[in-house]
């Protein structure tokens, strides 16, 4: 089939047209890119500069956290010693004035149980060996010794 | 050279206010109390006499009269090597009966090997006229065969001649009934040691059968006012006997004292169990066994002692919350 002139230069004229279309097309597709990329890296760089004025905040803010951190720990430490020590001398104060006057009674009673126990075991000497004999003499002694100087030294 | 122990163990016994506790620490050398205060359960002293090859231990039992605290207990009667039965001269009438009522029964059973001493004390207190009354009391109370001995804690005369003579009396039977060789003369020895004859120590002895009345008084008045030497005098407070250590507070009686007494005693039991602990230490392995078994008792003793003692100082504590 053969085209007349006049269609060959109308399909010409139309070529031309759709590529001058998608010329300008591409153009806009383009543009719309370039302005897009654009705007993500302004994006980004306002994100980064941003994020470098935190990173900067924040060093400062961990650095105050932190001392703040070391105040309240010595502070804690400093309390919890004071609280002790009131709490002990609570407990002194208390066991003083629970105790007041009666050291020999309770010497006197922790001598009997001791003694109690000595008594107990006294004939088991005869079965003793010299050496644990001698031994558990002394452990006696040293016994009485404790008692002798607490309740005279009271 | 080895230098052998002798322990001999003498109890104290007697009515409540006779003056015991005073008779052993006018012997021991204490002051005479300006005031009665009541021996709760029994205080231990000793006295120790070093001859060249004997060292001779007197453990002296003073047991406390109260009946409230249990004078009568077996264990203040048993292994007696000797006994003074104390007797109050100013009211010999009652104390001597207690002495033939409880005392002299226990000991025939606990200890009937044991050598007993009637001991009237208080002679400093006794007037001429009262002497007959006195002789007539003890005459009719007298326990036969026990020689009697009058003292007095507070000038303390007759005192040390009274617990020498126990000694010398010991030492002279051992020396008669042993036949080891460390004890020949031992009685001798100890005689010497104290400076006194046996006719010193066994001219204190009153006779009843000799004595008479007239010149008793000039007999047994104390050297120390025989001397007209003036002793300090103290305001007489009334002795009482004590039945209930809570209701203390109703009798004229320094609890404080008292209290200070038992710890004191308490604190020298303590002491007795140490030198017991150390004796058993140095005993020779051929005695060991009856050694430990003498020493069950006396702790046995101490245990309930230790107990009395604690007792009474809470009985003592109550009372002054009641008051």
């Amino acid at each position: 089939m053969k085209y007349t002139e006049d269609e060959v230069k109308f399909i010409k004229k139309e070529i031309i047209s759709i590529k001058s279309d998608i010329l300008s097309s591409q153009e806009r597709i383009e543009q719309t890119i370039r302005t897009q990329e654009e705007i993500i890296m302004d994006m980004i760089n306002r994100f980064n500069n941003e994020l470098l004025k935190h990173k900067s905040t924040m060093k400062e803010d961990m650095e105050k956290l932190k001392t703040q951190q070391d105040v309240l720990r010595i502070s804690y430490t400093i309390n919890e010693k004071k609280l002790m020590n009131k709490i002990d001398s609570s407990i002194t104060k208390a066991i003083t004035k629970h105790l007041d006057g009666k050291e020999s009674e309770i010497l006197m009673k922790i001598w009997i149980n001791e003694f109690k126990e000595i008594f107990e075991n006294f004939e088991k000497l005869k079965k003793l060996k010299p050496k644990e004999f001698s031994v558990r003499l002394n452990e006696i002694s040293d016994i009485l010794e404790v008692f002798k100087q607490k309740i005279l030294g009271e | 050279m080895m230098v052998s122990e002798i322990n001999i163990k003498l109890t104290i016994l007697g009515q409540w206010g006779v003056g015991k506790t005073s008779i052993v620490n006018s012997f021991i050398g204490k002051d005479f109390p300006a005031m009665y205060i009541p021996t709760i359960g029994s205080n231990i002293a000793r006295k120790e006499y070093k001859l060249t090859s004997n060292h001779i231990r007197l453990n002296i039992w003073d047991i406390g009269g109260q009946r409230s605290f249990n004078p009568l207990n077996p264990v203040f009667f048993s292994n007696l090597d000797s006994a003074l039965l104390i007797f109050d001269l100013n009211n010999p009438k009652e104390t001597l009966q207690e002495i033939l009522k409880t005392y002299m029964k226990n000991l025939a059973q606990y200890s009937p090997e044991c050598t007993t001493y009637l001991i009237g004390n208080k002679s400093d207190l006794i007037k001429p006229e009262d002497s007959e009354i006195l002789l007539n009391n003890i005459r009719q109370y007298q326990i036969e065969g026990f020689p009697i001995i009058f003292v007095s804690a507070k000038t303390q005369d007759n005192i040390s001649e009274a617990f020498s003579l126990v000694v010398f009396n010991f030492l002279k039977k051992i020396e008669n009934e042993s036949r080891e060789k460390q004890f020949i003369g031992i009685s001798k020895r100890f005689l010497e040691s104290i400076n006194k004859t046996q006719e010193d120590l066994e001219h204190i002895i009153i006779n009843l059968e000799e004595i008479d009345p007239n010149t008793l008084h000039n007999k047994i008045i104390p050297t120390i006012i025989k001397k007209n030497v003036k002793t300090v005098e103290s305001e007489v407070i009334p002795i009482r006997e004590i039945n209930d250590l809570t209701k203390i507070q109703e009798l004229d009686v320094d609890k404080s004292l008292i209290k200070e007494n038992i710890i004191n005693a308490f604190k020298n039991n303590l002491s007795i169990i140490s030198d017991l602990i150390s004796d058993l230490k140095k005993a020779p392995i051929d005695s060991l066994i009856s050694k430990i078994d003498k020493s069950l008792e006396d702790l046995s003793n101490l245990k309930k002692d230790f107990e009395l003692k604690l007792d009474s100082i809470l009985k003592l504590e109550s009372s002054k919350h009641k008051s």
